[in-house]
């Protein structure tokens, strides 16, 4: 994370990532899709991350949900968790969830390499 | 001459286009909702399979893809959804039942996990398997 200065998105986009990793409501991020936010030397997948003319926070996520699970429910329950996040960064902004699929259980995201 | 009654509007029994918090919105895409779908229409006993639709055409070409979308096609609105299913029918039940059961599981699993309100389900038998048809893909 960028220390001493205004977060990048890529920052908060990592931010939300390991916030939809932590959240047992949904399967996790849908990394297929078009939703995507580039920075230096990472880009971190099914989310969008931008700032409004406002200056606040625009987050997309395109989340694969967990079949048999009250997907409006876990939608805002996610958007609550993402939006503590952006509190706890400083941060205030909008959060769409935008559940693009199904799955069976919790998706285990592999460790990235160094 | 009588006034005409405006339709009542039914509202969604759950929030979907604006959270609790009154912040951000959660959309559910067409392809969940053809999964909610299928896999509600394929519970009830008398559907052997659903057939066709654009996830069907897909898994002709890509055979390891999940069956779940299969025979459904979706339209969905930011409140509402239309469903169009194409099933295959068990020999010797009750045809108009068995649809009218999965019409009835198809609103209520759709209602559930996704809130959206469901305008129609429109259902197409399009053939009979009988017990002893051995099916070898």
């Amino acid at each position: 994370m960028t220390v001493g200065g205004p977060i990048s998105l890529l920052d908060i986009a990592r931010a939300i990532e390991a916030v939809v990793d932590r959240d047992d409501g949904v399967a996790g991020l849908d990394r297929s899709g078009r939703a995507v936010t580039v920075g230096p030397g990472k880009t971190v997948k099914g989310v969008r991350v931008e700032r409004t003319a406002d200056g606040e926070v625009f987050a997309r996520l395109e989340v694969i949900g967990l079949a048999g699970t009250i997907l409006t429910e876990a939608g805002d329950r996610l958007r609550e968790s993402v939006e503590a996040e952006f509190a706890r960064l400083g941060l205030t902004g909008t959060v769409m969830a935008f559940f693009t699929d199904l799955a069976d259980a919790k998706l285990s995201r592999k460790p990235e390499v160094a | 001459m009588a006034e005409e009654k405006a339709a009542p509007v039914k509202e969604a029994p759950v929030a979907k286009a604006v959270g609790a918090a009154g912040r951000g919105t959660t959309v559910i895409g067409d392809n969940v909702v053809s999964k909610v779908a299928g896999a509600a229409a394929r519970e009830i006993q008398g559907v052997v399979e659903l057939v066709g639709g654009v996830a069907g055409t897909l898994r002709k070409y890509a055979p390891g893809l999940s069956d779940r979308g299969v025979g459904t096609d979706v339209e969905v609105g930011r409140k509402e959804t239309i469903i169009e299913l194409s099933m295959v029918a068990a020999y010797g039940v009750n045809i108009p039942q068995v649809a009218e059961a999965v019409r009835a599981n198809v609103i209520e699993q759709i209602e559930f996990a996704t809130g959206l309100d469901v305008k129609e389900v429109n259902i197409e038998v399009t053939d009979i398997a009988f017990p002893q048809e051995s099916r070898v893909e």
